[in-house]
């Protein structure tokens, strides 16, 4: 049987009121920013082994129990071995016979391909991690609040920031009503009857053709009381529209930012 | 800052009305909950790539029913969900990640306003078909211009980029008729033949 909100902890927030929860997010997404950029900047082990303790102290601080984000990430983390065990197996760049470390036609193991994978592997989990924690420790009235600020000077160049960020909060917010909607129909139709989790590629591709269809007429069917419920109350984009909370960011909060910028930086010369 | 001191935010370069907010938001969701549940990856024994994906079909549906700028934002949000969870390493640029993606549902919007005045499932099918081909060849096409793939590497990718295009077809085919079907309200099927145009 699926059980996909259990392993599914993207959008999620969860309160543990720490320091982290409270800091200002716009000091937060700029962190985020930083680490997103660092995944790209750092090319080896040595620089990710220094970024290390930094997450787990973000990790530890956050107050957000491991397990919970472990079990969050299973199916992240399965996906991800099985297309590294494709990169390592047919690792394409000429590789030194050296060292090849198994080979059996097109397949091979050498300690280049493992390389590359090990550093793509450390790159995709701190990206996932950062933007992971992010959504864990920020709250999408925050998380939402902060992205107009920050984008709010590209208004100036006629960009509609405002919608642009409801879109993808709309997005993220309607994430985990889809998963909780998709466990229904497969109770629904397994009940009547359907297999789930049997059959070839073929077969699992119709199945999901007609989960498909009943989530995109529920989706247009909200689609429509929401844009009801907007129109409602005279939304109509950022416009003059004031905070009833506005944001302040404490003396500590750009410490924290200045401390994950130095320790980035030190990352990334070492 | 007070009200109606007018200036700022008029005449934005694109403006949308709430339901393009709301549409493009939703079925980008869509896109999101494919990604993130794993089942828009369907396994395929290809090196490199390693799955098909039909985590593009939202954005041919959005254009397709919704017009160019839904299209384009829902794609937009599924490029930016391939970066920031970039398992392929192609991915881990956001160029390749992002911009072919936008394309994806201005092509279907495109195709279908074209076609529909024939048969909207043709239309839908080519939707499907064009607008799962955008995707290939940009990602594919920018990935080799930056470098991240060998040029060889296109007749690998062909048996899966046309599994993927065929896919997108009956999907969107079977989605734009649900859709169509639900909001003409209909409950019953059509009683007699000339009210088969009626159905969408």
């Amino acid at each position: 049987m699926l059980e996909l909100q259990r392993n599914v902890i993207f959008g999620q927030f969860v309160e543990t009121g720490s320091v982290v929860h409270r800091m200002d997010a716009r000091v937060k997404i700029a962190a985020t920013f930083v680490l997103i950029v660092a995944s790209f900047l750092i090319d080896d082990f040595l620089g990710f082994a220094v970024v290390l303790p930094l997450l787990v102290a973000i990790g530890v601080v956050s107050k957000i129990p491991p397990g919970y984000v472990l079990r969050g990430s299973q199916i992240f983390l399965a996906f991800l071995a099985f297309i590294l065990a494709f990169q390592v197996l047919f690792y394409p760049a000429d590789v030194p016979e050296s060292s090849y470390l198994w080979r059996w036609g097109i397949l091979s193991v050498s300690t280049e391909g493992l390389h590359t994978a090990g550093i793509i592997a450390l790159r995709v989990i701190l990206l996932y991690y950062v933007t992971t924690m992010l959504m864990l420790t920020t709250s999408l009235v925050d998380l939402t609040n902060g992205l107009e600020l920050i984008f709010g000077p590209l208004q100036r160049l006629r960009i509609p920031v405002n919608e642009l960020v409801l879109v993808f909060v709309i997005a993220i917010k309607f994430v985990p009503i889809f998963i909780e909607e998709m466990e229904r129909l497969a109770r629904a139709q397994t009940a009547r009857g359907l297999p789930f989790d049997e059959g070839g590629a073929i077969t699992r591709a119709r199945r999901i053709g007609r989960l498909l269809v009943p989530i995109f007429i529920s989706g247009f069917a909200r689609a429509d009381t929401l844009t009801i419920a907007m129109n409602t109350r005279s939304y109509r984009g950022g416009r003059h529209r004031t905070k009833l909370r506005q944001m302040r960011a404490s003396p500590s909060d750009w410490l924290a930012l200045a401390l994950v910028i130095a320790w980035i930086l030190v990352a990334w010369k070492v | 800052m007070s009200m109606g001191s007018g200036s700022e935010g008029r005449g934005s370069i694109f403006r949308f009305d709430t339901r393009q907010i709301v549409v493009a938001g939703i079925i980008g969701g869509i896109a999101l909950f494919l990604g993130f549940t794993r089942l828009g990856f369907i396994p395929v024994p290809i090196p490199l790539i390693g799955n098909a994906t039909i985590m593009h079909i939202p954005a041919i549906v959005g254009g397709a029913l919704e017009g160019p700028i839904v299209g384009l934002l829902a794609g937009a949000i599924f490029g930016i969900f391939s970066f920031l969870q970039a398992e392929n390493p192609v991915f881990l640029n956001p160029v390749v990640a992002i911009l072919p993606r936008l394309l994806i549902g201005v092509v279907a919007w495109a195709v279908f306003v074209g076609l529909r005045r024939w048969s909207v499932d043709l239309a839908a099918a080519v939707a499907g078909l064009l607008g799962s081909f955008a995707n290939t060849v940009g990602v594919v096409g920018l990935a080799i211009l930056f470098g991240l793939l060998p040029v060889a590497v296109i007749p690998a990718i062909l048996p899966q980029a046309i599994a993927e295009a065929v896919l997108a077809a009956v999907v969107t085919v079977v989605i734009v008729r649900g859709v169509m079907l639900f909001r003409s309200g209909r409950t019953t099927a059509p009683e007699d033949e000339s009210d088969e145009e009626r159905r969408y």
